[in-house]
């Protein structure tokens, strides 16, 4: 059984890493829309697999968090 | 076909219909059938949850649509249906699990009255019956393919199946069975993924293999526009929110801290899934020499990597059926349970058992939808992107508002209800009264118009009165 003191420092960073992976990779999706895509084919094909990884980890950031605070009550 | 290929297919037909027949006693009363005696945990749940929204038309419709155009409309989609759930973690979920109702009119009257009870009801069965005969003419083209069988006896396959297990097991069954198709759906893509992935050489050679021979494929609008990528994805994250099917889900929790870990759980299903399947259609492209079919391209791509193991792809095939099949179930719960228990009241004394009445209906309804399958109208998407939107525009705007807002009126809701059905009918491109260049564009209309009726309706009726229990914060 974890505690709800112990786990809540690790749970928070992992939902700040999926916010912050999830914002990266829209921002670098959204970047390429805006400007010319030509040029920043590269940095679009990289933005929508940052997207895809980001959306992944935050689905994952919210079941442990959940788990977690579960664990702790 | 082999005997080995048909064994998985065949066994989990068995195992759905089991299960079924396992929960029949359990839900044999009111309570049981609609809501499985509020007793789903979130895992169970979560998984049931997040696979009632996910069907044939997703994972087919995904990867022939992937092979056609790109990715760019799906990670908006993947990335919308993410943020819904959990949006309905924090705002939706506790809040209608605490008011402790059983199905989504019954919501409607607690909070506004008996007439938008009355309108919803109507809604949920009227379009939940046009929502599956495409359901079950995905099921049916599945089932035609893997068992090689007619197409009329695949439409009676799977009609038949999954309306014996929702009318025996009722809430209890269509979870259990939601739960063990989502297990078998995600292990399906990440095998194919995989075995496709070490086919090309590993992610190394097949990063490079993208960026060779088809770099559109990772971009944000691939062949499709972006108007088309961002709408979608809209309509995903509003339809999350306001399809019956997906609501009713949260009924059947626990308790109200129960609703919030199921949602939570549903974005974790969700997003495995979307970052598996995206993976897919790029692997077509590359492995798959001629595709006849794009939507069938997911089962040609599944033939070439497990040509010699017939039990994985039996297992895949298994879980296409499971695709079909965990959003029918749920379809159809709910088109029965609004007949028999609010368009059905007045018929009814208080009190009185109405499990029977609910499986007779439930029965009919899958008879109507088999005989409507058999010469369906319109494309499977077409179909099913219609009744998402006219879901979202029915119900979104007087769901979530219903939750916030202090002095709401019957009137409003009916008002709202009505402009936003109105409003998707007129935009959508199946009827161009008012000319929109994309299918989902008319979802969005929809909400905006049923919301501005709400708020204006709102200001000049009389207040209903309160629901007995405040939502939770």
């Amino acid at each position: 059984m974890v505690s709800q003191s112990t786990a809540q420092p690790s749970v928070t960073s992992h939902r700040r890493a999926a916010y912050s992976f999830l914002l990266l990779g829209v921002i670098l999706y959204v970047v390429p829309v805006l400007f010319k895509q030509q040029i920043l084919d590269g940095a679009a094909q990289f933005g929508t697999l940052a997207a895809l990884f980001g959306m992944l980890f935050l689905s994952i950031a919210v079941a442990v968090y959940t788990v977690s605070r579960e664990g702790g009550e | 076909m082999s005997y080995h290929l048909l064994l998985i297919p065949v066994l989990y037909i068995l195992a759905m219909l089991g299960v079924g027949v396992y929960y029949s006693d359990e839900a044999s009363s009111d309570e049981g059938f609609l809501v499985a005696d509020r007793r789903i945990g979130s895992v169970v749940g979560g998984g049931a949850l997040a696979v009632t929204f996910v069907s044939t038309s997703s994972l087919l419709g995904l990867v022939s649509a992937g092979y056609r155009i790109g990715i760019g409309f799906h990670v908006f989609a993947a990335v919308g249906s993410v943020l819904a759930f959990v949006f309905a973690m924090f705002f939706v979920a506790p809040q209608i699990r605490s008011l402790d109702v059983s199905t989504l009119p019954e919501y409607f009257e607690v909070r506004f009255g008996e007439r938008s009870k009355r309108l919803s009801a109507l809604i949920v069965a009227l379009i939940m019956v046009i929502y599956l005969v495409a359901q079950v003419r995905g099921g049916a083209l599945v089932a035609e393919y893997i068992l090689d069988i007619s197409y009329v006896k695949g439409v009676l396959l799977a009609g038949i199946v999954f309306t014996l297990y929702t009318l025996l097991g009722g809430m209890y069954a269509i979870t259990v069975t939601s739960f063990i198709q989502a297990c078998l759906m995600i292990l399906s893509v990440t095998l194919v993924a995989v075995a496709g992935i070490s086919e090309i050489g590993g992610a190394g050679a097949f990063l490079q293999q993208v960026s060779s021979q088809a770099n559109f494929y990772f971009t944000s609008t691939g062949h499709a526009g972006l108007g088309y990528a961002m709408s979608f994805g809209v309509l995903m994250f509003l339809a999350i929110l306001s399809s019956p099917h997906v609501i009713f889900r949260y009924f059947a929790s626990k308790d109200v801290e129960t609703a919030r870990s199921t949602a939570s759980m549903a974005t974790l299903f969700t997003g495995v899934f979307y970052f598996v399947v995206a993976f897919v259609p790029v692997l077509v492209i590359f492995l798959v020499t001629n595709v006849a079919t794009p939507d069938q391209a997911f089962l040609e791509l599944s033939q070439v990597l497990f040509q010699n193991s017939p039990f994985v792809l039996g297992l895949i095939f298994a879980s296409i059926l499971a695709a079909a099949m965990s959003t029918s179930d749920a379809m159809l719960m709910n088109a029965a349970t609004s007949v028999v228990y609010d368009l059905g009241d007045p018929w009814f004394d208080d009190g009185q058992d109405r499990t029977n009445y609910v499986r007779a209906v439930t029965l009919l309804i899958g008879i109507v939808v088999v005989a409507l399958t058999i010469s369906p109208p319109g494309l499977i998407l077409a179909i099913v992107i219609l009744a998402l939107s006219l879901f979202v525009g029915a119900f979104f705007a007087p769901l979530m508002l219903g939750l916030w807002v202090e002095d709401r009126s019957d009137e409003a809701a009916v008002a709202g209800m009505l402009c936003g059905v109105l409003a998707v009918a007129v935009t959508h491109p199946t009827t161009p009264l008012v000319k929109v260049s994309e299918d989902p564009y008319a979802a969005i209309i929809g909400v905006t118009v049923s919301t501005v009726a709400f708020l204006v309706v709102n200001q000049f009726a009389n207040p209903a009165p309160k629901g007995s229990e405040q939502p939770a914060p």
